[in-house]
Formats: structure tokens, C-alpha cells, sequence
């Protein structure tokens, strides 16, 4: 099951290299649906896609602002988000870990997965602590103030994000880990 | 006495114009429970940061006798106030294992290892779980399960009590007061340094006041309320 579940992650994650190289917006946009339709079906609710669309629209507009066109950098944004989910899911962290010494050659990258796992995570749950804030304290969204927090609560999410990332760091410094 | 951490003339500042900490000298010997005490705010996880070379500072700081250095950092345990960000692997038993792995130590005697840390922690049924399925106290002790298991010679705490319920504050301090590793705790938690450190140093407005034995501190009403700890 192990050798399995290790396979067909890697083929998502290939897939998912090939398709950000060479893949168009038609192709793009069906990877996109297809992995949101997984990702769907296993979560059985959608409020998690509102932080990547939000961003990949952020994205775009900066994009719009900065050059008056949109490329597919925001599509290829969304893709990389949607497939790695069901990747990461695929993926048999602890075998993974289990199965390669700390003195092997491959144990860099394993380790550097298991990063950007913990990356992940950090940026789910300020995510959901940001929107769940926000939430709370705007009940009415569209009225006055409403995008105002919004942005704010965007700005605390990165500052979050990063300030977590700074200790994660910091402790895997000190532990020997990320040297 | 062998002296373990020693800081001399530290001096940090954020921006470059206002000083966190300023000229702080300090030295903890071999087999002193020291505690470091002060307000919110007052810089006592920057002086810990500052001491571990986290952070770029002015001054000099020694741990074990020597300048610090990578392998003399190795030599330090240490328990953010935030556990969840030192844990990272799919088992906490992994979680242990790894840096005594990645130091180059056999798996068996890894895993044994790693097992009497969780045991010390209370924490023995719990090998196969991930940090983030614990509770925050389970995290918290985790962590310094994480710390312990490298067998370090200075265990440095910073606000270990923060935002634990009594009774796992109350098995915390019956761990470290078990434990005979030189120790350095940062809180404001004065009841909890109390029963876990013999003397302590304050800090207030980025400078550090001379140390004071623990139980002359707890009846320094006047003292505490200064630090804003009353």
C-alpha cells in the first residue's frame, strides 16, 4: 500500500511539474477542476477554497494593475494548490520518514517535504483563524468597515504566517534540523 | 563552578534607535535553576532569543565556557512558549527520534531513549500520535520531551505555564523539579517559579536587575509591583 500510495503521489506531483512548465489555460482549468473536485468530494465543504481563490484574485489584480493583462500565473497558483492537497494527502509521511535513515542522501528532501507539510498547515490554520476573526467581528461584510477588515485581516494572516514560520525555524535551528 | 551560559554586555534593538535590551550581563553556572522574571513586554523571549543566537545582537555570550557555536547550541534544550511550531513529524515517537537520528545515534537506542523522554513527560501512550492531535498542555510537555531527549546540559523555558490548566502546570513543575539539569526559565508565572528555580533575575525596560534569591523575591511586594508582576 506504502509503494502505492508513494506512486501515484508521485505521479500528481510529476503531473502537476509538467502541467506549470508547458500546460495552456484549457488544460490548466481542467487539472484545476478536476483536483477541486476531489479535494470537494473528500471535505464535503468549499469554504477552504475562499484563502486561494481570494489570493489567486489578489494575485491576478496585481497582475492587471501592475501590466494591464493577466497571465496564467494565477491559474498555475491555483493548480499547484489543488493538486498538492490530494498529493500531500497520498503521501505516507510517517513510512516515508521510517523507511529513510537521517544519513541517507534522500533524507534532505523527505525532510524538506515534511517542512512544507508543517508550512501547510501553519498557513490552514492561520487561515482559519484569520476568516474565523474576521467573521466575528464583521457580521455584515458588505457594509461600512467591512472590506476594510478584510484587509486587515489579510495583513495579520501574513504576519501570522511568517511570524510562525520564523519560529518553526528557529526551533528546527536548534534542534540541528535546518542546517 | 563551571559557568553555562554567560552573557556580556547584550544590547538588542529592533528598529536601531530603541533598545529591548540594553547592556545585560548575566551568568548561570552548572546546576542552577534560575529564573527570569519581568511584565509582558519587558524582553525576556528576546533576551532568550538573543542568547540562543537567534537573533543579531550587540555583546558577547558564552555557553560552556566558550564562545557560542553550533555544537555548543546543540548542547541546549529548549521549550518555545508556542509548542505546536517545534513539532512536526507524523509521531511524536519520530518527533524524538529524529534528532538523535540525524546526530548519527543507532535507531534501537534512539527509540529507547526517546521512549524514557515521553515517560519522564508523561506522555508513554502517546508515541504514535501526531502533535496536533494533543491538547496543548500534552503539546507543551511534548515538547519539552523534545528537549530532554538529547540529554541537554542547560534547559531553557520560555513561559512554560502560559496557557496551561492547573493540573498541567502542576505535573510541568513535579517534572522539573525532578529533573537535575541546569535551568532556565522565563515567566511571570511568580507561584510556578517558586517552586521550580532558587534565585531570579529581573528584567525591566530592556535591563536586568542584580539576582535575588527566590524566597526573598515572592515577599518583595513592592519589588513585584515595580515589575508589573502584582
Amino acid at each position: 500500500m506504502t509503494v502505492v500510495r508513494s506512486a501515484l503521489s508521485i505521479l500528481i506531483l510529476c503531473g502537476l511539474v509538467v502541467l506549470v512548465v508547458h500546460g495552456n489555460v484549457v488544460g490548466l482549468a481542467v487539472a484545476a477542476a478536476c483536483a477541486a473536485s476531489v479535494e470537494v468530494a473528500i471535505r464535503r465543504t468549499i469554504h477552504w477554497l475562499f484563502p486561494i481563490l481570494l489570493f489567486c484574485a489578489v494575485l491576478a489584480f496585481l497582475e492587471w494593475i501592475g501590466h494591464r493583462t493577466v497571465s496564467v500565473l494565477p491559474l498555475k497558483a491555483l493548480v499547484s494548490y489543488l493538486a498538492l492537497a490530494p498529493a500531500f494527502r497520498i503521501i505516507p509521511w510517517a513510512a516515508l520518514v521510517r523507511s529513510v535513515p537521517p544519513q541517507s542522501r534522500f533524507f534532505p528532501p523527505v525532510l524538506f517535504l515534511l517542512f512544507i507539510q508543517h508550512f501547510t498547515f501553519i498557513l490552514r490554520d492561520e487561515a482559519l483563524r484569520s476568516l474565523t476573526a474576521y467573521r466575528l467581528a464583521v457580521p455584515h461584510r458588505f457594509r461600512r468597515g467591512g472590506m476594510r477588515a478584510l484587509a486587515y485581516s489579510l495583513d495579520s494572516f501574513f504576519r501570522r504566517c511568517l511570524l510562525r514560520a520564523e519560529r518553526f525555524y528557529a526551533a528546527q535551528l536548534l534542534r540541528g534540523l535546518a542546517e | 563552578m563551571n559557568s553555562v551560559l554567560e552573557l556580556e554586555n547584550v544590547s538588542f534593538s529592533f528598529d536601531g534607535k530603541t533598545a529591548v535590551l540594553s547592556d545585560i550581563s548575566l551568568r548561570i553556572d552548572q546546576g542552577e535553576k534560575i529564573g527570569l522574571v519581568g511584565g509582558n513586554g519587558a524582553g525576556k523571549s528576546t533576551l532568550l532569543w538573543c542568547a540562543l543566537g537567534l537573533l543579531h545582537h550587540c555583546g558577547t555570550v558564552r555557553l560552556f565556557g566558550q564562545k557560542r557555536n553550533a555544537e555548543s547550541v546543540h548542547r541546549v534544550g529548549v521549550v518555545f512558549q508556542n509548542p505546536e511550531d517545534q513539532l512536526f513529524m507524523p509521531s511524536l515517537l519520530e518527533d524524538l527520534t529524529l534528532p538523535l537520528l540525524n546526530r548519527g545515534i543507532a535507531r534501537e537506542e534512539a527509540v529507547a531513549k526517546a521512549d524514557a523522554a515521553l515517560q519522564q513527560a508523561g506522555l508513554a501512550g502517546l508515541s504514535n500520535k501526531s502533535s496536533r492531535q494533543l491538547s496543548l498542555g500534552q503539546r507543551k510537555r511534548a515538547a519539552i520531551a523534545a528537549a530532554l531527549v538529547c540529554s541537554p546540559d542547560l534547559l531553557i523555558l520560555d513561559e512554560p505555564t502560559a496557557e496551561l490548566d492547573g493540573r498541567a502546570r502542576r505535573e510541568l513543575i513535579t517534572l522539573l523539579r525532578s529533573l537535575p539539569t541546569t535551568t532556565f526559565v522565563a515567566s511571570h508565572d511568580l507561584d510556578f517559579l517558586a517552586q521550580t528555580v532558587e534565585r531570579v533575575v529581573a528584567l525591566e525596560n530592556g535591563k536586568l536587575h542584580k539576582r535575588i534569591a527566590m524566597y526573598e523575591f515572592i515577599d518583595d511586594f513592592a519589588f513585584q509591583e515595580q515589575l508589573h508582576l502584582r
